[in-house]
């Protein structure tokens, strides 16, 4: 390099320092004054993002959001508002599916003896007699899977003789429908649950019986230790979706276009259920319940046969 | 940062050419090197990074101006002795070559005022200087040389006038 561009270089590099700037702002302060403003409004966005949540548009549906959750959260929730939608008392609880046995005999298929309820094969009198020890996932279980995703709770229906459950049954009596003609169950099931044992008589479907559904069953007797109001009338709500009416000389409660508690065979809930008549009434300190397609009087008849 | 922004400032203010406008453009790269330093190689040269950024903002700023840089740099206040020299009289005669020198830059093209501002006043290095011009480092150095021609050039012709 010439020394001439050399000088010209060293020249110009000591002026550079000699050359008159405007003065530095204060460039780092200011940087982070417009960090932390940024930072401020971006903290205020978020709120104002929120802040629909407040609108009462936003907060019904936030109400929606944890009525359904809170059900599936806490299961004395769950049994409390599903005995209110199990028309008839036809409560079910511990969240699960909670085949009752009159869901056993509707299904009219096999039986199942000490099984859980989602793997039970609900069984109607006549088809037990056709397969009674059969157990294990069948058909039959699937409208319970499909209504047990509810819960954890566990149902276990076991299907005993008459004899073993009178013995079972301990202090309190089994009772028996003595209208002439009927005759004894064609299938008795206990049914185990987080909320109580029952006992469910089944009568097959015969002249004078019709059939309920499509199962074999004609008339489904469940008997629960206990009074009506802690059994199938939890709720103010289960009354106002019956009609009072005497059985004897006690109150008894008639709805003659209920849906029976389970449709088993199908996967389609609630909807799909067949329709039938149901008798709640308090004896002996018992409730029972009395599940047919037959008419007021002739269930109430049905009823007050009962001891 | 703090310990840039005399540098960053004046590369801003050296491309725009207006005391406002760099100091907006400086702070606007300050805020983006902020954001940007998770992408930052660590281990790199944090300086010639900055300088980038900082250069970036100063030519778009510059650009969507739509105007050319009017800088004009000054010598700062002449009046105190230069310690180097070696009297009164010699210090006088460095003080108006360097302002004749300047003089003479100030008339150059924007190109070449730019390409010898970045590399010997504010001492920025090829790859720095290319950032800032926006250019290659090749464009760099044969710019820089172009520019010192010119200027010697021109000095030469004002000392034969």
């Amino acid at each position: 390099m010439p020394d001439r561009e050399r000088d010209l270089e060293r020249e110009l590099r000591d002026l550079g320092p000699r050359l008159e700037y405007p003065r530095t702002p204060d460039l780092a302060g200011a940087t982070r004054r417009r960090i932390e403003e940024e930072e401020r409004v971006r903290v205020n966005r978020r709120l104002t993002w929120w802040l629909p949540a407040l609108s009462p548009r936003w907060a019904v549906a936030a109400m929606f959001v944890i009525v359904l959750a809170l059900p599936l959260l806490f299961p004395t929730i769950r049994q409390d508002l599903s005995s209110v939608f199990a028309r008839g008392g036809a409560s079910y609880s511990g969240g699960a599916a909670r085949p009752s046995a009159e869901d056993q005999a509707l299904s009219g298929k096999t039986a199942a003896q000490g099984t859980t309820a989602n793997a039970a094969a609900p069984g109607s009198a006549s088809g037990a007699q056709a397969a009674p020890e059969s157990s294990g996932p069948t058909r039959k279980s699937e409208p319970m899977q499909g209504r047990g995703n509810v819960g954890a709770g566990k149902v276990y229906v076991t299907r005993i003789p008459l004899q073993e459950a009178r013995s079972r049954a301990g202090n309190a009596p089994v009772l028996l429908a003595h209208t002439p003609g009927l005759g004894k169950p064609d299938a008795v099931y206990e049914v185990r649950a987080p909320y109580g044992t029952r006992l469910a008589l089944v009568y097959d479907a015969r002249a004078g019986l019709p059939a309920l559904g499509g199962s074999n069953a004609g008339m489904v007797l469940t008997e629960s230790q206990g009074d009506l109001q802690s059994t199938y009338l939890r709720s103010n709500a289960e009354k106002r979706l019956l009609e009072e009416t005497e059985v004897g000389n006690r109150r008894g409660y008639w709805n003659s276009s209920s849906r029976v508690n389970w449709l088993p065979g199908s996967n389609s809930g609630a909807s799909s259920r067949p329709m039938g008549s149901v008798l709640l009434w308090e004896q002996d300190g018992v409730s029972l319940r009395l599940e047919s397609n037959l008419g007021k009087n002739e269930a109430i008849g049905i009823a007050e046969s009962v001891r | 940062m703090r310990g840039y922004e005399a540098l960053a400032f004046r590369v801003a203010f050296t491309i725009t050419g207006d005391a406002s406008e760099a100091e907006d453009a400086a702070q606007d790269a300050f805020l983006k090197a902020y954001r940007s330093l998770r992408r930052f190689r660590s281990g790199a040269p944090f300086r010639p990074w900055l300088m980038t950024i900082v250069a970036n903002e100063a030519r778009n700023r510059r650009k969507a101006a739509g105007r050319r840089s009017n800088l004009a740099l000054r010598v700062a206040d002449e009046a105190a002795p230069d310690p180097g020299s070696q009297g009164p009289e010699a210090s006088v005669v460095a003080a108006e070559q360097r302002a004749e020198l300047l003089r003479v830059l100030n008339g150059l093209r924007e190109e070449d005022r730019l390409a010898i501002a970045c590399r010997y006043f504010l001492g920025l290095s090829e790859a720095e200087t290319a950032a800032a011009l926006g250019c290659a480092r090749g464009t760099v150095k044969s710019r820089t040389s172009r520019a010192l021609g010119r200027l010697r050039e021109r000095m030469t012709s004002e000392d034969a006038g």
